[in-house]
């Protein structure tokens, strides 16, 4: 259960929003199993449909996490109108090559945080998603 | 040789290994490569950890699409490609790709699980033995809904096809009559559909093939009034119009409505063929303005094979096939030039435009426009039949 201060999900929750009309992403950085911080990353798709992380903006996170001891905690981004559950692109996107489910995901202890802006107010989930393609939701402990 | 004279002659660049390939490269983050550009760099790599070959290279020696390759900071499509030069001072880094997207229309499609008739498999049953189709794969084309603009030359192979593999529901947009011209190619219509409206001779013809499959008709031209309602009643559209003020509307209908188009080209002895997917190149990255009125000859003015429409119209039925599936390689970002004369097929790759005006990072087109006025065309007439 992924203990995240409520500070950190409502900067998700505005990092989608002000990225109407398209989808928002981006990493959560972490250290000794606490979240830390919320980074955006640019949606180089630009597109309320789909997202691709800008992969300088996740190369200088990932060696910056390197310098500083920290990890991948979370991978978050937005659903405009439907509902925060991985959608099968989502899922299919979290192995390399895409889609092959049969390897372990790209990574496997790492959060996908999904933040819906199709309920008011928005909905914020986290799940694992497990070699095979499971899902396994995750329930958020918010703590302020 | 030794070590030092090596040095001289290969340039010794640096690789930033991922984290997810690190389980490859025994943990190390940083790599030293010989090789005196790109290729030979990640060659060198793939030498050092084979396993990494086909993490990297597609079978053509090239970067798979989800992989990104960085050479200090600036990725290598923005310099010279693979055949970039490096040097030691260099630091080349893998990024795989971080992506995902929301729940399409196709997959709540695959919700509908009522089975497949007898009559159903018998028919499809060189499709469906494939794996890659299957029982579930032949109800995601009779749940899929495609909409085809035009019923000519380009618009009836693909209504054809889409219809012979039991595509559900096919709708078209059709407003002209048959024409005895047209039936040197639009194989859609026969003789005695001459004066006939396309759209009823389009739909008794592919009721005659398949039964099964629903034809709705849009008995009118795609304007900027009518495409906003017409397209968000279906899952991929795929474009068979003859004009370009069809084809930069149909462009913007699909991205505003986040809908595939499959689009298709052909004049003389020539076809090209592309998909638009929102998030990747559309028409407007390709061709941000439209060529001045005259200058490109319509296929009533200079000719076009009549083969030529059945090869990029099977090629765009093929890929709303593949689409529905969820199979293979899309022609996204990819852009296939077919001639005819020498039979030679080309392809060239394409990327989104950050400055697109529809679909860049700052986007002055945000809803649908005049399309006659923006490419200086007349409008388009309606000829009503008698």
């Amino acid at each position: 259960m992924p203990h995240i201060p409520k500070k950190l999900i409502d900067e998700m929750i505005e990092h989608a929003i002000d990225d109407l009309p398209n989808e928002a992403c981006g990493q959560v950085n972490g250290k000794n199993g606490r979240p830390l911080t919320v980074n955006r990353v640019k949606n180089s798709a630009a597109s309320p449909f789909r997202y691709s992380m800008d992969p300088l903006a996740m190369l200088k996170l990932e060696q910056a996490r390197e310098e500083t001891g920290e990890y991948l905690f979370a991978i978050y981004h937005s659903h405009v109108a439907s509902e925060a559950y991985p959608s099968q692109t989502d899922i299919r996107q979290a192995f390399f090559p895409p889609g092959e489910l049969d390897r372990q995901p790209m990574f496997p202890d790492c959060y996908y945080i999904l933040v819906s802006l199709a309920h008011d107010p928005p909905e914020v989930r986290a799940f694992r998603i497990r070699q095979g393609g499971l899902v396994e939701e995750e329930l958020i402990k918010s703590e302020d | 040789m030794d070590s030092k004279l090596s040095k001289d002659w290969f340039s010794m660049a640096t690789i930033y290994i991922p984290t997810f390939f690190r389980q490859i490269t025994e943990g190390n983050e940083y790599i030293s490569v010989e090789g005196s550009n790109v290729l030979e760099s990640l060659e060198f790599l793939s030498y050092l950890y084979p396993e990494i070959h086909g993490l990297i290279f597609d079978s053509n020696k090239q970067i798979l699409r989800h992989v990104n390759v960085y050479i200090n900071n600036q990725e290598i499509h923005e310099l010279e490609g693979l055949g970039t030069f490096v040097s030691s001072e260099d630091q080349i880094a893998i990024i795989p790709a971080l992506a995902g997207g929301s729940m399409t229309l196709l997959e709540k499609n695959n919700g509908n699980q009522s089975a497949l008739k007898p009559e159903e498999v018998m028919r499809y049953s060189r499709h469906i033995i494939m794996p890659q189709v299957g029982p579930q794969g032949q109800r995601k084309l009779r749940d899929a809904k495609v909409l085809v603009v035009g019923a000519g030359g380009l618009g009836g192979p693909v209504a054809l096809y889409l219809a012979l593999a039991g595509v559900g529901t096919i709708g078209i947009t059709e407003f002209d009559v048959v024409d005895l011209s047209n039936l040197q190619r639009q194989i859609l219509h026969q003789t005695a559909d001459i004066d006939k409206p396309k759209l009823k001779s389009a739909k008794e013809t592919l009721g005659l093939y398949n039964p099964h499959v629903e034809v709705i008709e849009h008995p009118m031209p795609l304007t900027s009034d009518n495409a906003m309602e017409i397209i968000p009643n279906y899952d991929i559209v795929v474009n068979g119009a003859d004009n370009f003020a069809t084809r930069y509307l149909v462009n913007d209908a699909c991205y505003l409505t986040g809908k595939t188009l499959v689009d298709g080209a052909i004049l003389l002895f020539d076809g090209q063929l592309t998909v638009y997917k929102p998030g990747y190149c559309c028409y407007r990255c390709l061709y941000p303005d439209p060529p001045p009125p005259g200058m490109v000859p319509s296929c009533a003015e200079a000719g076009v094979l009549g083969a030529i429409t059945g090869i990029i119209g099977s090629m765009q039925a093929t890929e709303v096939f593949k689409q529905i599936l969820d199979i293979g390689e899309p022609m996204v970002n990819r852009l296939l030039l077919v001639d005819a004369l020498t039979m030679q097929f080309r392809e060239m790759k394409l990327r989104r435009d950050p400055s697109c005006p529809l679909c860049g990072d700052n986007p002055t087109v945000t809803e649908l426009i005049d399309y006659d006025a923006f490419c200086g065309s007349p409008p388009i007439e309606v000829s009503i039949p008698n």
